[in-house]
């Protein structure tokens, strides 16, 4: 009980600073197949974004695919904003399967579709291919 | 306009993830007449303890260089550098010469600085066939289509970290002496 009060002390003051705490789930489609996880970030006053992100390979038909997971640090910087429309620069660098170091660079955009609720769709680049990918975030 | 924007979402999404996405991909690399790198040039970095690909090689792939010692220089196929080491210290790659009016296909390592070649099969000229390599804790391991594996002992890297892709590559030492195409089939 203490720690959640806590937790909303930390949210409170962050949103009287124009700073905010970003919850997402991300649906992305790369060249192997299909990815799903989630994204918790913080959100600068300037919009900037910086976070840690989890991705889990979705079973495919292919024989060659296997289920991979990626995590690591995900990283936004804001090109063009308006109120309710974004678009971000985004570097994610991480960990495949623990093993393999990954840098993927892309371009997202953000709508709002209310006060704590916002839809993303974006562009990377995956295993030298583009992919593409949905993001929910909720605004905490 | 704000359910505008929605609804473009909502369509891209129902768009863009509406079927499974096809894994097989095919890229064209050119080798130019005088040339060591292909093109397209990519950066990249290896995913999976497994890299998984089919190559195709037309007529370009027969060339004369005249003498024994040039013509046995491995050209290289696909690979990449072991655990954040350079790929002349630590690396595993296919490689392919013209050779015996035929077209062979090799184990070409770095381990530790040593360079090691191990010739794993021959095949066809316009053709795909696959090709694999595993990378296990202790060897490198070769696959082409169903033959027997071949395995390269692998040198002392680290366990976590950057394996950046080698792409095709002509030589050793004499660059190509004509236009090379090869094709090759990505397996994600």
């Amino acid at each position: 009980m203490k720690s959640l009060f806590s937790i909303g002390f930390v949210l409170l003051a962050l949103h009287g600073f124009g700073q905010r705490i970003i919850v997402s789930g991300i649906t992305e489609m790369t060249v192997a197949g299909y990815e799903v996880g989630g994204v918790i970030s913080y959100e600068s006053k300037g919009a900037w974004r910086t976070g840690a992100f989890y991705q889990q390979s979705l079973p495919t038909r292919s024989e060659f695919a296997n289920r991979n997971t990626f995590w690591g640090l995900i990283n936004s910087i804001p090109l063009v904003k308006t109120e309710k429309l974004k678009f971000y620069g985004v570097v994610r660098t991480g960990m495949v399967n623990q093993k393999f170091f990954v840098l993927t660079p892309g371009l997202e955009t953000d709508l709002s579709v209310g006060n704590n609720l916002s839809i993303g769709a974006g562009f990377s680049i995956r295993k030298t291919y583009p992919s593409a990918s949905l993001k929910i975030n909720f605004i905490l | 306009m704000k359910n505008k924007f929605v609804y473009l979402i909502l369509f891209a999404a129902a768009t863009l993830f509406s079927c499974e996405p096809e894994v097989s991909l095919v890229r064209t690399f050119h080798i130019e007449k005088g040339k060591h790198y292909s093109t397209t040039r990519l950066a990249e970095t290896l995913q999976d303890s497994k890299l998984v690909f089919e190559a195709k090689f037309d007529h370009t792939a027969k060339y004369d260089l005249g003498d024994p010692a040039s013509q046995s220089s491995k050209n290289k196929l696909l690979g990449f550098s072991d655990c954040n080491s350079l790929h002349h210290q630590n690396s595993a790659r296919f490689a392919w010469q013209w050779y015996n009016n035929r077209l062979e296909i090799y184990a070409y390592c770095y381990v530790n600085g040593e360079r090691v070649e191990n010739f794993i099969g021959v095949v066809n000229l316009n053709e795909f066939n696959t090709y694999e390599i595993t990378i296990t804790n202790t060897h490198y391991i070769f696959r082409l289509n169903d033959g027997p594996d071949v395995s390269v002992q692998r040198g002392d890297v680290c366990e976590m970290g950057a394996f950046y892709m080698l792409w095709p590559y002509f030589g050793g030492s004499i660059p190509a002496p004509h236009d090379i195409f090869i094709e090759i089939k990505s397996h994600g």
